[in-house]
């Protein structure tokens, strides 16, 4: 019977360990894992989805899930102008382009403490929680999990059988080719932005329940963000993503359980760091070598 | 000359365009008609592939003008230009290698006015290899693979005029005779036209059906069939 609820507890903790990884990751795996633009400002606009829905679930009322989504639309328009103002001079000037995120992430967050203050009121956690054998599992989480899940599918549905994947796609690849052979190529990078931060602002959103709103809050999602897609790496960045957070995750939850969360942390970056002492290019990388060595031998 | 027979597809008239600090094109005027190939010759650096970069709106015009299908296109994007049905093959191919040979292909389906449901049969036809490897990535194919890839999906959705540089360039000399036999094919049905940029006698000879021979940025001179199949002459224009 411990046995079992400890099994069962230890899925859980993997499951919110990695859905964690990933909901942090979701806008930067494409303006990152994608676009190759060192977002900075990832966590501020995840601070803003979780205002936006503060704001949209207090002050207007509506339900959680509603102002979940409306923080998604919120945080893409704002992304759409970020792009079209800023974001869209620096395209291939990685280093001013990580300057110039940190720039736009510094008055986020000031100007975010200016007008709200240094705190807002917490969102309370939706749903309940069960317990078995001694181990609580909330109910949200679940939630999260599975909404983690959802997402991955939905995204890689997106880019992999639409139209606006495939152009995308194209013109992360090569551009100069992509609007040679009629893509608006422009458009694509405003869209793709605009998606980027949309995602990080749906997570910080869904994230806001878990988490203490402040201005700064973004901070805390930064590092697990970048970990997540360097480690994934660029080469196919959904499955990346998804192959680092489950392997992270399968390190941080053992090791949390047994020596406490510190260690847990530890753990996580030690992993890290060897993957890609192993992998240099990511996790994506490698799978990708793999498959096409497959596909070599059956064409052969 | 006051009445043509056929319409000019292209027309290029004094253009001047270049790199940053200096102009490469300086003053080339062509023009092609319609289900012609028409072969761009000339020594490397004098301007040949610059000249198709520019008719295809990747470099902009700095004086000139180009016309397409009767429309003035001088100041249009290139992605403008694709649409109203100019197909371009890069010097370098220009697959996306981690795309798949078929999402390659569909990426050719912007090129052209018409929406047409992708035409993969023909493509499967004239290149038989690309059915066997549509889900590999388009980075996993040889460089003569590669320039099959790229004419194909250059012409999937049926463009009016076809710009290819060099694809003889880097391909083993059976492929290059393969898209020789393709482009006579291809001219048989009169529905597109090819500017041709080559340096290789052979293709030059089997397909062309006249050509321009540049020198330092313009248009030295023009060459017709019989110029082309001497190779004296043609040797002047492209060897040092």
């Amino acid at each position: 019977m411990e046995i079992d609820a400890l099994a069962l507890s230890l899925t859980y903790q993997f499951g919110t360990n990695a859905a964690f990884l990933f909901l942090s990751a979701l806008g930067l795996i494409v303006i990152l894992g994608m676009m190759n633009i060192i977002n900075l400002a990832h966590g501020e606009l995840m601070m803003m989805g979780a205002y936006a829905a503060t704001i949209a679930n207090n002050q207007f009322g509506l339900p959680f899930p509603l102002a979940v989504i409306v923080s998604f639309f919120a945080v893409a328009i704002f992304g759409a102008i970020l792009e079209l103002l800023i974001v869209r001079r620096f395209y291939g000037r990685e280093l001013s382009a990580l300057v110039v995120t940190w720039g736009i992430s510094l008055i986020l967050g000031q100007g975010t403490f200016l007008v709200f203050g240094p705190f807002m009121p917490a969102i309370k956690i939706p749903g309940g929680s069960y317990s078995y054998g001694g181990f609580s599992f909330s109910e949200y989480w679940l939630v999260l999990i599975g909404i983690s899940i959802s997402l991955v599918i939905g995204l890689y549905w997106l880019y992999r059988y639409t139209s606006y994947g495939l152009q995308a796609r194209a013109t992360m690849q090569n551009a100069e080719i992509a609007k040679a052979l009629g893509v608006p190529t422009n458009r694509v990078y405003t869209l793709t932005f605009s998606l980027g931060a949309g995602l990080a602002g749906l997570s910080g959103a869904l994230l806001a329940p878990t988490s203490t709103i402040a201005p700064f809050m973004g901070q805390q999602f930064v590092a697990p963000a970048f970990i997540t897609v360097v480690v994934g790496g660029a080469t196919n960045v959904i499955s990346g993503a998804v192959g680092s957070s489950v392997l992270l995750s399968a390190i941080k939850t053992p090791i949390g359980m047994a020596y406490g969360a510190f260690l847990g942390t530890v753990a996580l970056l030690v992993a890290a760091l060897v993957i890609i002492r192993i992998m240099p290019d990511g996790i994506s990388a490698t799978l990708q070598k793999i498959m096409d060595r497959r596909r070599a031998r059956h064409t052969l | 000359m006051l009445t043509k027979l056929t319409m000019d597809i292209l027309l290029v008239e004094n253009v001047v365009a270049g790199y940053q600090s200096s102009n490469v094109l300086q003053g080339v005027s062509i023009s092609l008609s319609e289900g012609e190939i028409i072969s761009v010759v000339g020594r490397n650096g004098v301007g040949k592939t610059t000249l198709v970069r520019t008719i295809m709106g990747l470099l902009p015009v700095r004086s000139g003008r180009i016309e397409f299908a009767g429309k003035q296109i001088t100041s249009k994007a290139a992605d403008h230009r694709a649409r109203q049905g100019i197909g371009y093959v890069p010097q370098d191919r220009g697959i996306f290698p981690d795309l798949t040979v078929e999402e390659n292909l569909r990426m050719g389906r912007f090129i052209g006015t018409k929406r047409n449901s992708l035409d993969f049969e023909s493509v499967f036809n004239n290149f038989p290899f690309l059915k066997e490897r549509l889900h590999q990535r388009g980075g996993t194919l040889s460089g003569g693979q590669q320039e099959m890839l790229a004419i194909a999906r250059a012409l999937i959705n049926q463009p009016k005029l076809l710009l290819l540089d060099e694809p003889s360039d880097g391909v083993q000399p059976s492929i290059v005779e393969e898209i020789g036999q393709f482009l006579l094919q291809l001219k048989a049905t009169g529905e597109v036209t090819v500017l041709l940029v080559e340096q290789n006698f052979d293709l030059l000879q089997t397909v062309s059906d006249r050509a321009y021979a540049m020198e330092k940025g313009m248009v030295a001179d023009q060459l017709s069939v019989d110029d082309l199949n001497n190779d004296e002459i043609l040797a002047a224009h492209i060897a040092m």
